[in-house]
């Protein structure tokens, strides 16, 4: 048995579609964990929580853009954007009401807190929605078998890249663009950024902290609403379940690339997607349920040699 | 003159009863669920009790270091599969498995935690989280680097524990030895091991927490560098801390396969560590009740959550009885942050405050105060100074 098992149909030889084919599923995928990523780092920039919850929060909005769009009829697109304004105003609502409160008592208990709104939600949607996966499920873009792009067909089997994988690449181009037009080019990203770099300083100088910490929670939960609604149409999948395993892959990705870095977030999730489809297809003593394992390596190799991530700041503590 | 809180002094006659009372309560819970409750309910209450030192194990690594663990559940799995093996297949005597199973857990919890040393709080949380997630992966794969666990582990079908063959009868059975009390039936005697061998862990980990490691772990959960600087060496307490943790962890697991009987690979995942910290919480972080309350509603709450007609929701299904938890974790963290020992512990101290004994009072002279004029004659006092000595009570107000 062979240590390298080069993906193809023939182990012995390289299949170029093949391999451009995984490539493309491992970036797909990749920016599916970049989008998780980046709620989870706009959380963590200010706050410097984690939101155990945020996978099932991304997960009820899905649900309800489901409820607009199947059973209201509402156009796909316009359900998004409502759903993503209602989330925003609950996110911030329970960073206020929630959060807020807990903030001086202990690390601990916000973590707890987000660990029992996970239960609230996935709960929840399983009681009202059912614990069934649910279909059809609302396509944000053109998503049936034939909206593809064909780029080799000569060869077996054919590479393509399909419409709702150039969906997810859009979505997560698009919304890192607009955070960084929000963060760096208007007053109140940089009152943003500066709670992040400093909150004493900028409470001082009359920043709104608490409000800019709100932002922070309203900018996750949005972006999750989108992102819930790209990923169920993309794995094809929508059930009460369906954020959970994608928010851990997104912590990885976070992890890997620096909580409180944008571009660490892009970076880390679409490597964290090149690491799980790889390695199982490259090295033969992997099973291809070790995936997850191996992703665990990942943030272990990354943690031992750059503790705060490869594109996050060191903090620095005074005592 | 308020006559409550009544101030006890530790040491003291009336502490010593309250210790009493403590233990009688001990035995009275050991007598209700061997001797009162239902047999079956025997098997949940040992169950409960295998909750309880998990938590207990997890308690050391959260409560008193400070660091979220959400792969608890990993190192719990450890030691059941341990356990489960080598009984089930090696023909082990129950109590020479949990030795094993500590020492494994022992070991794979040093391996984690060395990374530890490097990561903190937050880091911490996710690695331990992608243990508790890839625990059930590497038990079910049967192609872990080469290695096929699913031959050990019995993969996702998980093992009973009996000799061989599922089918026999015969195999392995904790029956009650000749000594044990007449009507003791294999549940009674299975809580009445667990109890034992829990009632050892909680008196380690108590007795662990209040030596200079737990003084040092404290002070290093309270301020890492200020510790570092009393000389608390933080890269070994850390590591000790959690693979000490996770030794108490397996050894619960340990039990847990003697009690539960079947394990699978999914008994050990994300669900059983988020219990844990659920348990932890709800019972109070950093006392050592806590982890048994937590252990006992962990265990019991879903069952009451099923089976109690509630006066307003009704009977609870599944996915209710998450959102019941939910809900219980939430409001545990706003109205008793301290989880329910340190509420209990509120409620007593309106009524008796426990104070450490001091030192002796000091001996003042008995001899009269004698002073002098300035020309060196002697002054009689007119009157008997007495100096008062102040009562514990009085030290404390």
């Amino acid at each position: 048995m062979g240590i390298l098992a080069v993906p193809g149909i023939d182990d012995k030889f390289f299949n170029l579609t093949l391999f451009l084919q995984n490539l493309t599923n491992a970036l797909a995928n990749g920016a599916v964990y970049a989008l998780m990523a980046l709620t989870v780092v706009m959380i963590y920039k200010t706050t410097g929580h984690l939101n155990f919850a945020q996978g099932e929060m991304a997960m009820f909005s899905t649900f309800i853009v489901y409820v607009l769009v199947i059973e209201q009829g509402f156009n796909v697109w316009a359900a998004i954007v409502l759903v993503v304004l209602g989330s925003m105003v609950v996110g911030a609502g329970i960073e206020r009401i929630l959060i807020q409160p807990l903030e001086r008592r202990s690390v601990l208990a916000p973590v707890i807190l987000t660990l029992g709104l996970f239960f609230i939600l996935n709960g929840g949607a399983a009681t009202i929605w059912g614990t069934q996966p649910h279909s059809p499920i609302p396509a944000p873009f053109p998503g049936k078998l034939d909206d593809k792009v064909d780029i080799i067909t000569n060869r077996v089997p054919h590479f393509f890249v399909t419409y709702k994988a150039i969906g997810v690449w859009i979505t997560l181009v698009v919304l890192v663009l607009l955070l960084n037009l929000l963060l760096k080019r208007t007053k109140l990203g940089l009152a943003y950024r500066a709670v992040a770099a400093n909150a004493e300083s900028s409470l001082i100088v009359g920043i709104p902290v608490k409000r800019m910490l709100m932002l922070g929670w309203a900018l996750a939960a949005g972006i999750g609403a989108i992102a819930g609604a790209v990923i169920a149409q993309y794995r094809n999948v929508l059930d009460f379940n369906f954020m959970a395993a994608v928010l851990l892959f997104g912590f990885a990705a976070a992890c890997v690339g620096g909580f409180d870095s944008i571009l660490g977030a892009v970076v880390g999730g679409l490597l964290v997607g090149v690491v799980e489809t790889f390695t199982p297809a490259l090295f033969t003593f992997v099973g291809s349920e070790l995936s997850l394992v191996m992703v665990l390596l990942v943030i272990l190799i990354v943690l031992y040699f750059r503790p705060q991530g490869l594109f996050g700041s060191k903090r620095v503590e005074r005592v | 003159m308020r006559s409550l809180p009544v101030i006890v002094e530790r040491k003291s006659p009336w502490h010593r009863a309250f210790q009493l009372a403590a233990v009688l309560a001990v035995i009275a819970f050991f007598f209700f669920v061997t001797n009162v409750a239902e047999n079956f309910s025997a098997s949940r209450w040992a169950i409960a009790l295998t909750l309880t030192v998990a938590i207990l194990g997890l308690n050391i690594v959260t409560g008193y270091s400070g660091q979220i663990s959400i792969g608890h559940s990993a190192f719990f799995g450890i030691g059941a599969y341990t356990t489960m093996i080598l009984i089930a297949d090696h023909g082990w005597p129950f109590l020479a498995t949990l030795p094993v199973a500590g020492a494994l857990g022992f070991a794979v919890g040093a391996v984690i935690g060395i990374p530890a040393l490097r990561i903190r709080g937050l880091y911490l949380s996710l690695i331990t989280l992608g243990l508790a997630l890839a625990f059930p992966a590497i038990v079910k794969s049967d192609n872990f680097f080469g290695i096929d666990f699913a031959s050990i582990t019995g993969g996702s079908n998980g093992k009973v524990i009996s000799n061989g063959d599922v089918t026999k009868t015969e195999g392995f059975h904790w029956n009650p030895p000749s000594w044990a009390p007449h009507g003791w039936t294999t549940n009674d005697w299975t809580f009445a091991t667990v109890f034992v061998i829990a009632l050892l862990m909680f008196a380690m980990t108590s007795n662990l927490i209040r030596s200079s490691v737990g003084r040092g772990l404290i002070a290093m959960r309270d301020n890492e560098t200020g510790a570092a600087v009393s000389g608390v060496y933080p890269a070994q307490y850390k590591v000790l801390a959690f693979a000490t943790s996770a030794l108490v962890t397996s050894i619960g697991g340990g039990c847990f396969a003697l009690a539960s009987s079947t394990i699978g690979p999914d008994t050990f995942g994300l669900q059983r560590s988020i219990e844990f910290i659920a348990g932890l919480v709800i019972g109070g972080v950093a006392t050592i009740l806590g982890p048994f309350i937590g252990g006992v509603l962990v265990e019991w709450l879903p069952y009451w959550a099923f089976e109690v007609n509630w006066p307003i929701l009704g009977r609870l299904e599944g996915p209710q009885a998450g959102v019941l938890y939910g809900a219980i974790l939430v409001v545990i963290i706003f109205f008793m942050p301290g989880g329910i020992v340190h509420g209990l512990r509120q409620i007593r101290s309106k009524f008796v405050v426990m104070v450490p004994r001091l030192p002796a009072a000091q001996e003042f002279s008995t001899a009269p105060i004698v002073a002098y004029e300035l020309d060196g004659s002697h002054i009689e006092p007119d009157h008997e100074i007495e100096i008062a000595q102040p009562t514990a009570k009085e030290r404390y107000q």
